[in-house]
């Protein structure tokens, strides 16, 4: 059974069709690059599997159960987790709290959810061993996150999240999706601004992480990153599929380089030029 | 060499902590078609920003014909003879396309003349003539693009800049927008035409710049540029992942 | 029967006439709101400073009615002018919910300003028009009525054509269909801005003129009620548009009056904010607009400010602080010391209620004092009706306001932006209608007289001494119980829950379910204020806690930093007890604490003590 698995997806705004009939599958530990130019619907997509937005039509299906109809924080606890292109962050929280935040779904508190109140107010006002031992354990696990990234992070591990780098902020918010341990994570452009370097540097973190089985979803658009990471890679292009495959054939793919360049202006007359395997101009 | 109309000098721009343009540095002649060409996140659109004066950059400076006007507000600028078709139209729904003509001639206030240019701008595009009196929102996304680049010619312009004027349009819309500028341009108006549709733009174009990851990393005539492989790479990523 | 249809037809006629005056309301918020993405909360003040302006120049200084009333008009615009300059477009930079605020800022100074020239008392308009009415079938009409309708359509008709035909209303209506493309355009939005406000304020105020002489009744205090009716018909209509807010004003004014035909006048406001928060609940978008018009694009409530480092009392100095208000009585020069700062200590655990509810979970709860209002007549009617003792009932205040405070504003923890800061003013007003009309348990407009005192294992309470004491003590225990709460996992919870909405429900965080947490734990102190109020006053009635209180503990939660506990006592102390130690007269005090709201959001936006 597969991990994630969307049918028949589709989404407009008012005349617009940002997503049309899109379907995917991601299974248990596998990681899925999805790219594509501007306006190709890939943050649609996204939003409508994580649960920020609702489809018109079509299902999500995750670990067998259909949560079409859940928001994004249930489909959070069901270890669906997300992160933001944007790296949203708890600007003024300091680093471990934004850590020990994506645990959320992990604490006492949260299971069982219909005693939530109860149990939140009680770990308030009540001194109870329990709970002591829960924060305890939940700050460690927050260390040893914070600790993978090595000197990113572990030197700052006592500061408010605005003051850290740009890229730091972008570590931090996977560390703390890391913390729900989410048995799918989605990651939205997650080296969007980083320099070369610490593309380079993310991109050997999310492959130990793969090695260790994390299935994720990343888009993205530094497409060597991409496929040194994927095990697949899906091109999407005005909301739809265009291709989906190995990393090397949908380089290769004359669609996918024809969404990412255009077409040829047809008014010079000359046909759109492919090579042998679907290779572009020149 | 002949002054620029419109030169940007070593731009420095950032949105919050992130940097997006690094150096950025570029001209528009007068009676050019400039593209500027870029993948996604390349900063080819806060370039426009830049330009209009909606960003202010962080250092360099933005000169018209040679005058500093990087700290000019918007509405002054475009009294300078600077229009922009804006990303997405940005027509205003809720108003015929005539109002929306008469929006783009907001600064001037020969009522004539602004009519007989409006008679002019719906005869360059015959499609528009037939909506006359529709809500701009109920076009077609073509039609919208026409319309946002008729408006921009309502003030009478010396340079439009114009944002993805292709993007998300069928082939003959395409086709039909790409002709409009070149007939405009023949008329000598000055273009600069932010796109990711590389091939069309630099078909109807006279130079190009390409943007990645906000560095410059190509320039140069069109044909040059059309024939060059690494105007793909930039897209797609190449050379600037070093190490991978 | 004949008699019945002229009462319906004469009503009919009244929810028209009144329905205009409401639709010149709304026309004034839409249009400000569709420009500047701004709910102007200072506009009912506005429509009051009308009916005194129209008033004035009517019976002070003799001016005909038609000059008086766009003279009426024209104090409008420059009231609107002046709010935008100095109230609107300073606070614009900071976002979220500053320039909010700060028009809530503004028409408190403005309802203290009248106060202070006219007195807090009402006055009759005189009547300058004859008072012949002319039969139309069923219908019994004046002279009056056709000026209302004749002036509201001639009215609407000009604005019409103003936003139509005219290049500077072209302008506005492109930069509210798109602000940034109008820009590119050459549109002077700062411009644009003023031109809305000035608009919205000349019709708010010429409405204010045509109802102060409607009714034959004008008074300070009736800007609050007026601008929440004008967002009532805003939000019935579809706040995005002008007509449709209009037809929402028709449509209000309608259904007020049959309302009030078939249940009696006291009901009148009532309905109208029932009306209100079954629209909000329902249909925000309301009768005429679109899904996703834009307020709920609207500020995040909350995160408006730069919160960075709130300065927090050392342990030391916090137990020191502590002991020295306890020992205050033992060298106090006499009761009146004791009796300042019992007043302050209550309003302090209301601030501390309201900055865990604002500042903690990021609610902007703007009716918070009805909370109280409800803690204060369960605890007055267990114990007068229901013989109860002092403790349980006090306790059971809290929870009473607990309960029945999260799920009246539950529906209302959906809404985002402006929607919900107008669903909080509502409710509030909301309880204290409820306690008006339900004379079987409220005893309605009489009040409930004779609390009795409080009886603490068996000894009465009744000295300053006393309550000074009792209200202390309980302050700071709900000072130690709300610290406890932001220190716990679930502060930090609550707190993630305030700076990103989102990414909080991404890591599966219920936003609705932990802001209903956050309001019931903050409404049951809330209660307990009310409960030491009722006990302290010994008589409470619907108009012992308005809107008033509510806008001043935002104040004073702002003043003091909002999240910060000492920053809410802090806030409570200055503007409590300060205030009624220096003398300041009654009057003034509107106009000054409006003015700190401006300053303080201006130039210290994190409050004296910081945010948390």
């Amino acid at each position: 059974m597969p991990l994630l698995e969307c049918s028949t997806l589709s989404r407009s705004f008012g005349g617009l069709r940002a997503l049309s009939d899109f379907g995917l599958e991601v299974g248990s530990g596998e990681v899925v690059g999805i790219i594509g130019p501007n306006g190709a619907g890939k943050t649609t997509l996204f939003n409508l599997i994580s649960g920020a937005d609702r489809a018109d039509s079509g299902r999500v299906r995750f670990r067998g159960e259909d949560v079409s109809g859940y928001g994004l924080d249930r489909r959070a606890r069901l270890g669906l987790v997300r992160t933001f292109q944007d790296g949203r962050c708890f600007a003024n929280l300091g680093v471990e709290d934004n850590v020990l935040l994506g645990a959320h779904g992990r604490r006492l508190a949260s299971r069982p959810r219909s005693a939530r109140w109860a149990i939140e107010l009680a770990q308030a006002l009540l001194p109870l061993a329990a709970f002591r031992d829960e924060e305890r354990r939940l700050r460690s696990e927050a260390a040893t996150l914070i600790e993978s990234f090595g000197e990113r992070l572990a030197p700052r591990s006592g500061e408010k999240a605005y003051r850290l780098s740009y890229a730091n902020r972008r570590r931090l918010e996977i560390a703390r999706a890391l913390a729900a341990r989410p048995e799918l994570l989605l990651l939205d452009e997650p080296t969007a601004g980083m320099n070369p370097s610490e593309t380079l540097e993310l991109l050997e973190y999310l492959r130990g992480l793969k090695s260790r089985g994390q299935a994720m979803l990343v888009i993205e658009h530094k497409l060597p990153l991409v496929m040194k990471l994927s095990d697949r890679i899906v091109a999407m292009d005005e909301g739809e599929k265009i291709a989906e495959g190995e990393a090397e054939d949908i380089v290769r793919d004359a669609r996918v380089i024809e969404a990412y360049l255009g077409k040829v202006h047809s008014q010079s007359g000359a046909p759109a030029r492919e090579g042998p395997h679907g290779a572009g101009p020149a | 060499m002949a002054q620029a109309l419109l030169s940007l000098k070593s731009i420095d721009t950032f949105y919050g902590p992130a940097q997006v343009h690094y150096g950025l540095s570029l001209d528009v002649a007068e009676g050019e078609i400039v593209c500027l060409l870029g993948g996604n996140a390349s900063g080819k659109s806060t370039a426009m920003k830049v330009i209009l004066g909606l960003l202010a950059p962080r250092s360099g400076s933005v000169l018209w014909e040679g005058r500093d006007i990087t700290g000019l507000p918007t509405p002054d600028r475009i009294g300078l003879g600077l229009a922009s078709v804006p990303e997405g139209r940005r027509i205003f729904p809720d108003m015929s396309v005539e109002e929306n003509l008469l929006m783009g001639a907001y600064l001037r206030r020969d009522r004539r003349e602004i009519g007989e240019d409006a008679e002019g701008a719906l005869a360059l595009f015959p499609r528009l003539r037939e909506r006359a009196r529709q809500a701009g929102g109920s076009l077609s996304g073509g039609e919208q693009q026409m319309l946002a680049i008729a408006r921009a010619l309502m003030c009478r312009p010396r340079l439009v800049c114009m944002d993805e004027p292709t993007m998300g349009l069928s082939p003959s819309y395409v086709e039909s927008v790409l002709e409009a500028v070149k007939a405009l341009n023949g008329r000598g108006l000055s273009v600069l035409m932010i796109e990711q549709n590389a091939q069309q733009a630099l078909g109807i174009a006279h130079r190009g710049y390409v943007l990645q990851d906000g560095h410059l990393v190509l320039q140069g005539g069109a044909r040059e540029l059309l024939e060059d492989p690494r105007v793909r790479d930039a897209y797609l990523g190449g050379e600037r992942m070093e190490g991978i | 029967m004949g008699a019945s249809l002229q009462l319906w037809a004469g009503q009919v006629l009244n929810g028209l006439v009144l329905g205009n005056v409401y639709a010149l309301l709304a026309a004034g918020l839409a249009l400000v709101f569709g420009v500047a993405r701004l709910v102007n909360f200072a506009h009912g003040s506005v429509y009051m400073a009308g009916s005194f302006a129209g008033w004035f120049l009517v019976s002070r200084l003799g001016w005909p009615l038609w000059a008086a009333l766009p003279g009426a008009a024209f104090v409008g615009v420059a009231l609107g002018l002046l709010i935008e300059r100095l109230a609107v477009r300073p606070y614009r930079r900071s976002g979220g919910i500053a320039p909010l605020l700060a028009t809530l800022g503004a028409g408190m100074m403005l309802d203290s300003l009248a106060e202070i020239l006219f007195s807090p008392n009402p006055r009759s308009f005189p009547a300058v028009l004859p008072s012949t009415r002319y039969s139309l079938g069923p219908v019994s009409i004046g002279p009056l009525d056709l000026l209302i309708l004749g002036v509201s359509a001639l009215s609407a008709i000009a604005l019409f054509a103003f936003l139509k035909f005219s290049r500077a209303g072209r302008g506005l209506r492109a930069a509210a269909q798109d602000f940034e493309a109008a820009q590119q355009m050459g549109v002077r939005v700062e411009r644009v801005g003023a031109a809305a406000f000035a608009i919205a304020s000349g019709l708010g105020a010429l409405a204010g003129a045509l109802i102060g002489m409607y009714y034959n009744f004008i008074s300070p205090s009736s800007g609050f009620e007026a601008g929440l009716k004008g967002f009532t018909a805003c939000v019935l209509g579809g706040l995005g548009s002008v007509p449709a807010a209009m037809a929402g004003g028709l449509a209000l004014g309608l259904g007020e009056s049959l309302g009030v035909a078939l249940l009696g006048s006291s009901f009148r406001s009532l309905i109208s904010f029932g009306l209100l928060l079954a629209v909000l609940f329902l249909k925000p978008e309301g009768l005429f607009g679109k899904r996703g018009g834009g307020l709920e694009r609207g500020a995040a409530v909350g995160t408006f400010l730069p919160l960075r480092g709130a300065f927090k009392p050392p342990r030391s100095l916090a137990i020191f602080l502590a002991i020295a208000a306890l020992a205050l009585p033992l060298v106090a020069p006499g009761p009146y010391l004791l009796q300042i700062l019992t007043g302050a200590w209550i309003s302090a655990l209301f601030a501390l209620s309201l900055s865990f509810v604002a500042g903690g979970a990021g609610v902007m709860s703007l009716g918070h004092a009805g909370l109280m209002a409800i803690g204060a007549y369960a605890s007055g009617l267990l114990t007068l009706k229901a013989g109860w003792p002092f403790l349980p009932a006090f306790l059971a205040s809290g929870l009473v306001a607990a309960l029945l405070g999260s799920l009246l504003a539950f529906p209302a923890l959906k809404l985002k932006g402006h929607y919900i800061a107008i669903a909080m003013l509502g409710l509030g007003e909301i309880v204290n209608q409820v306690i008006l009309n339900w004379d079987a348990l409220t005893q309605g407009a009489m009040g409930l007289a004779g609390i009795p005192a409080p009886r603490i294992l068996g000894l009465a309470i009744t000295s300053a001494r006393g309550f000074y004491y009792l209200c202390l003590i309980v302050l700071l225990g709900g000072g130690a119980v709300l610290a406890a709460f932001l220190r716990s996992p679930l502060g930090r919870t609550l707190r993630a829950l305030r700076e990103d909405e989102l990414a909080a429900a991404s890591l599966g965080i219920g936003p609705r379910s932990y802001k209903s947490l956050a309001f019931a734990i903050g409404a049951f102190f809330a209660g307990l204020a009310g409960s030491l109020t009722a006990h302290l006053y010994t008589y409470i009635s619907h108009e012992t806690f308005g809107s008033r209180d509510s806008i001043l503990g935002l104040t004073m939660v702002i003043l003091g930093g909002l999240g910060n506990l000492w920053g809410a006592v802090l806030g409570a102390l200055a503007l409590t007890a300060l205030p009624e130690l220096l003398r300041f007269a009654a009057q003034g005090r509107g106009l000054v604490f409006g003015i700190i709201l401006l300053l303080v959001l201006r130039f210290r936006p994190q409050g004296l003590l910081g945010s948390e």
